[in-house]
């Protein structure tokens, strides 16, 4: 990263308009991105710095460092003082990649591979999980080691488009659902602790190509960690029918959507700065929910089990976006559910049933849509669980398996795991790190590479 | 920057800052009053003294977050559901984990709390229910040191990182090792009509042993320990600077947060000054409008807007990403990061959940406290007029969702 540093706090000339303008939203996002350097860059008019004391006499009032409002330094008490801006005008990616998808569905409360993808070729596996291991002639076989869970059959049925990632976790982790969601989130497995969601890098950064993208990136669900200060053009919805207000024919909404696109509002970045004009832009032009409810949405309805109604319904906004065809890259779906401390042998194969009925639908939809080549669908989850059992249920854990669906090299990934030398709790060494997995997602499948994104620049893991 | 109406401009963007609910009736009040008028007023106003209903053996609290919006949006005393807010945005735990009684609990906690001093407030809601079991507590004994509350008092409650060591925070841990609390009522004997205080129990087992927390050896424990967290100006100074950013809106300078740290430990972290301070800063005065409203502030200053005439649904919350005690991660809630595509776009989407009574711009712009607004979107709205569809619902969807309205 240090390669890519520019400093966000140089002196730089703005337009007074563009500056005055920009204060007016206010708070907003932190100090991330390429944002304030775009904002400073533009020429002519005043110039300002860090420590100006402007006085603005115009729009919305404000006389203390204008430009630190809504640093995060007082107030998300998780977070460094500072992020470095990110320069990506070095990039240029292989238009090659322009069709790619990318759709990661993340398991909340720290999914057990071992039941996801039982090593069911070990008997140790047997040994340490008794009554709560996956039996042996129910798993769907991968090779004579590895298998899946016997609830994945629409995905035991694609196993030419499954690359397996074993050993994947974290070298400093702390078994904190939280802290450990951050850290996969954020990607600060390394010494750089970002601010920034590692998705939303990658999104900042394939954004760079493209000044006046439609639509880039979405999360299907509230606040996105993953997508935390993107300055690409981004929407997260959980309900597709909020896409609605966006193509809504009514006269009111129309006019609605053209004044407000003349706002100006973030303090930080003529990027983020028009947000309005982004989600209103007219590239962003989708069918609305009732013309697509009824056909298509019905093969998501995994009826009465909750885990796969909660994800068809993201997974359909997901399908939704990838059928309106205007760019969308980045796809951010979560469910929750898997800190399976008790009841583990009932709740499990119900979670595998909703997240392989929803997956299967929207791989479905997918193929149907003829973009089966263009989508890549990666599972991850902020730990794996204990190899022993503790009750019904198993503890927080480290070393994991997890999952790309898709076009890809199909395959186990990673160096073996064992599990006759777990670490001192008990939980399996992790052979892959989780920057891993993400550089793979960002430099193999999108074609960014690794280093603009992560300070470590992890090797990728090759399945794609 | 235009004062629509010079004497009502100071005390709108005081009220909107200094309560949730957009009262106009309140600014029209103060109208005519100073700042330092206003603000003695609302801190000498009664708190109110009731109490959140919830249940034990229940999920997702939704009866305890009810009770609290509509104290919210119909406070007795405004300033005192502001300031419950604030504390609840990193003084906070997920109905995720923990029952409805344990959430009414620490909402109480903060509600008859907010006002007094910050070190009695931290006890109380570091030693109920709620926590202790939200941040692994239970799970902290003699045989099984498990980090979680200590290393989360230290960075998210008081000191914040860098005033502490790794050995710190394992002292802390041996220091608070042996509390419990029953995931469905928060009490230690699993019942809670005893009446008796969570604490410790026969199913945790503590580690007595002495220890050497921030330089000294004894022996701890989590009241002490707080007692020692609070005495140190670190700790005054994150917390007024939190205070800081949630009413003035920008970050304190830190040169001038060392200083309110410093005043403030002299005050013996007592609420009520630190509230008067802050409010009474020239930079108050100067910085309005310089923070985006969150989630929650935003759905009810648009309930103020339309008089609370749209009936309280909890979708709306989620669909404005903040419903009270489901904050995205342990630390809390972001104070900033709120003004992106798609928090506007919830925004818009909530919006067009809403009947608007009629009223002309002058009127729309009165409900919604903007007194000062900026030349571009005041003539921008005066543009509606001639813009076809329904007026009056583009003229309150427009100002609602102009950046004067998203900001406070």
């Amino acid at each position: 990263m240090s390669n890519n540093i520019n400093n966000p706090y140089a002196k730089k000339t703005v337009t007074r308009r563009n500056f005055l303008l920009s204060l007016a939203g206010t708070g907003a996002v932190g100090l991330g991105g390429g944002a304030l350097l775009t904002l400073l860059n533009k020429s002519d008019g005043i110039t300002v710095d860090q420590k100006a004391k402007v006085d603005v006499a115009n729009p919305l009032k404000n006389s203390t460092s204008p430009l630190i409002m809504g640093s995060d330094n007082v107030t998300a008490t998780k977070e460094p003082v500072v992020e470095t801006a990110q320069d990506f005008s070095g990039l240029t990616i292989d238009p090659k990649y322009k069709d790619r998808i990318l759709v990661v569905i993340e398991l909340f409360g720290g999914n057990d591979g071992l039941s996801m993808v039982p090593p069911y070729g070990t008997g140790k596996y047997y040994d340490l999980r008794g009554g709560l291991a996956v039996p042996q002639n129910e798993v769907l076989p991968i090779n004579d080691q590895f298998g899946l869970h016997r609830e994945l059959v629409n995905l035991h049925e694609r196993k030419d488009q499954l690359a397996i990632v074993q050993g994947i976790g974290h070298t400093d982790g702390n078994l904190s659902h939280f802290q450990m969601q951050d850290q996969v989130n954020l990607g600060n497995s390394g010494s750089e602790n970002y601010r920034t969601g590692f998705l939303a890098r990658l999104g900042n950064a394939i954004g760079s190509q493209d000044p006046d993208a439609g639509l880039l990136a979405a999360s299907t669900y509230g606040y996105s960690l993953g997508m935390r200060n993107i300055t690409a053009p981004f929407l997260s919805t959980s309900d597709l029918a909020q896409l609605d207000v966006i193509s809504d024919k009514d006269a009111t909404y129309a006019a609605y959507r053209e004044a407000v696109s003349s706002f100006k509002g973030d303090p930080l970045s003529d990027a983020t700065g028009d947000i309005f004009s982004k989600i209103y832009n007219p590239k962003n032009v989708f069918p609305s929910a009732a013309e697509s409810a009824a056909s298509e949405l019905a093969s998501y309805d995994s009826g009465d089990n909750a885990t796969g109604r909660d994800l068809g319904a993201q997974l359909a906004i997901a399908a939704h976006l990838i059928r309106a065809d205007i760019g969308v890259k980045i796809i951010q779906t979560k469910i929750s559910g898997f800190d399976n401390h008790s009841g583990m042998g009932f709740a499990y194969p119900e979670l595998m049933k909703g997240v392989d009925g929803a997956l299967g639908a929207f791989l479905n939809d997918i193929e149907t849509m003829g973009k089966k080549d263009d989508v890549l669908v990666c599972i991850i989850s902020e730990f794996g669980r204990r190899c022993q059992v503790s009750g019904d249920g198993l503890d927080h854990g480290n070393g994991s398996m997890t999952m790309a669906i898709g076009p890809v090299k199909p395959g186990i990934y990673g160096d073996d795991i064992s599990l006759n030398d777990l670490d001192e709790k008990g939980n399996i060494k992790p052979t892959v790190t989780f920057g891993q997995y993400q550089a793979s997602w960002a430099q193999d499948w999108l074609g960014v590479p690794a280093d603009l994104l992560l300070d470590e620049s992890p090797e990728t893991l090759k399945f794609v | 920057m235009a004062d629509r109406k010079p004497s009502h401009s100071m005390a709108a963007q005081l009220v909107r800052r200094v309560t949730l609910n957009n009262d106009q009736s309140l600014v029209n009040k103060y109208a005519s009053a100073s700042r330092g008028e206003i603000v003695k007023d609302l801190l000498a106003a009664p708190p109110d003294t009731s109490i959140a209903p919830g249940e034990s053996f229940k999920t997702y609290a939704s009866g305890t977050v009810s009770w609290w919006v509509d104290k919210m949006l119909k406070p007795s005393n405004p300033l005192q559901e502001r300031m419950t807010w604030f504390f609840h945005t990193f003084l906070t735990c997920n109905t995720f984990k923990i029952s409805e009684l344990m959430v009414a609990d620490q909402l109480n906690i903060l509600r008859q709390g907010c006002f007094g001093n910050y070190r009695d407030l931290l006890k109380k809601f570091c030693s109920s229910g709620a926590l202790i079991v939200f941040l692994n507590a239970n799970q902290n004994s003699k045989d099984a040191p498990n980090e979680n509350l200590a290393r989360e008092l230290m960075e998210l409650f008081t000191t914040g990182t860098g005033h502490y060591t790794q050995d710190d925070v394992k002292a802390a841990t041996i220091a608070l090792s042996g509390w419990f609390a029953h995931a469905w009522d928060g009490y230690p004997d699993g019942d809670h009509q005893k009446g008796e205080a969570p604490g410790t129990s026969k199913w945790n087992i503590p580690d007595t042993r002495e220890v050497t927390f921030m330089g000294e050896t004894k022996k701890w424990d989590l009241f002490s320990v707080i007692d020692k967290l609070c005495s140190m100006e670190a700790t005054a100074t994150r917390i007024a600077s939190l205070l800081w950013f949630h009413l003035v809106g920008t970050e304190i300078p830190k040169p001038k947060a060392d200083e309110l740290g410093k005043w403030w430990s002299g005050q013996d972290l007592e609420m009520k000054p630190l509230i008067e301070k802050i409010v009474s800063d020239s930079a108050f005065d100067e910085n309005y409008y310089a923070r985006t409203r969150t989630g929650l502030e935003y759905y009810c200053a648009v309930q103020g807007a339309v008089n609370n005439s749209h009936p309280y649904d909890e979708k709306d919350l989620r669909l404005l990403s903040q419903t009270p005690y489901n904050p995205p991660n342990v630390a809390g809630w972001p104070q900033s990061q709120w003004f992106n595509p798609g928090s506007m776009l919830w925004r818009a989407n909530f919006l067009r959940r809403i009947s608007f009574p009629q009223a002309s711009l002058d009127e729309v712009l009165d409900s919604c406290g903007l007194y000062s607004i900026s030349d571009a979107t005041l003539a921008l709205l005066k543009s509606l007029d001639s813009k076809g569809g329904d007026t009056n619902k583009l003229r309150w969807l427009v100002t609602l969702s102009s950046p004067e309205f998203n900001a406070i």
